[in-house]
C-alpha cells in the first residue's frame, strides 16, 4: 500500500470515528441508545454526520485558501 | 488577524506535542551553561591564586557532569517515547482480548453497534437504501 493510500485510509478512519461519536451524541440527545436502532438506521445517521463533517472541512479549507491568498469577504 | 491565528495555532501545536522535549532541551542547555560558568570561575580563581592542585580534576568533573546530563536527557526523552509505545501495545492487546469475548456471546449491550460501520468502505444514505429496496 502506497503512502498516499495509507494517509487516505487513516484520514477516512479518523473521520468515521468522529462521525460515529457525533452520531452517538445525536442518538443520546433524542433519548435513545445505539442498540435501539437497526444497523441500517445507524448507517444512515453515521453517513449523515460524515457528510456534514466533510462539508465543514471543505468550507474551512476554502476559507483557509482565501485567507492564505489574502482574500477577505469584507474587502 | 489570520496570520496571528496561524502563528498561535502552530506554536500551540508544537508546544503540546513537543513540550517535554523543549523543556528538557532547555534544562540541558541550562545545566551546560551553569557548569561552564562555575568551571570558568574556578579556573580564573585558581589562576589568580596560582594553585593548580585541583584544576585537572575540575575538568574531569565538568565533563562527567556534561555526560551525566546528556545521559539523563536521553533517558528521559526515550522513556517518554517507549512509554507511549507500551501504552499503545497494551491498548491493542486489550482490544484483541476483548473482541473474541464479545463474539463468543457476551450480552448484547457489550457489543459495539458501530463495529460493522467502522469496517465499511462507503456508507449508504437513506436515499441509497430506498433505491436499493426498489431495485429488489
Amino acid at each position: 500500500m502506497s503512502l498516499q493510500d495509507r494517509l487516505f485510509k487513516r484520514f477516512g478512519s479518523q473521520l468515521r470515528e468522529k462521525a460515529i461519536k457525533r452520531a452517538q451524541t445525536r442518538i443520546v440527545l433524542v433519548g435513545r441508545t445505539a442498540a435501539d436502532l437497526s444497523p441500517e438506521e445507524l448507517e444512515i445517521v453515521v453517513e449523515e454526520e460524515e457528510s456534514k463533517l466533510k462539508e465543514e472541512l471543505r468550507d474551512k479549507g476554502v476559507l483557509l485558501l482565501f485567507a492564505l491568498l489574502g482574500i477577505s469577504w469584507l474587502g | 488577524m489570520f496570520n496571528k491565528m496561524f502563528r498561535f495555532t502552530a506554536i500551540m501545536y508544537f508546544w503540546k506535542r513537543y513540550r517535554q522535549l523543549i523543556l528538557s532541551t532547555l534544562c540541558l542547555f541550562g545545566v551546560f551553561w551553569l557548569v561552564g560558568t562555575i568551571h570558568s570561575d574556578y579556573v580564573e580563581l585558581s589562576q589568580l591564586e596560582q594553585s593548580n592542585d585541583y584544576l585537572a580534576q575540575s575538568f574531569v568533573i565538568k565533563w562527567l557532569i556534561y555526560l551525566v546530563a546528556v545521559a539523563v536527557y536521553l533517558i528521559v526523552n526515550s522513556r517518554g517515547k517507549l512509554g507511549k509505545r507500551a501504552e499503545k501495545k497494551a491498548e491493542t492487546k486489550t482490544k484483541e482480548k476483548a473482541a473474541p469475548k464479545s463474539e463468543k456471546g457476551a450480552s448484547a449491550s457489550q457489543v459495539d453497534p458501530f463495529s460493522e460501520i467502522r469496517n465499511k468502505d462507503k456508507l449508504r444514505s437513506a436515499a441509497d437504501m430506498v433505491i436499493e429496496k426498489h431495485k429488489k
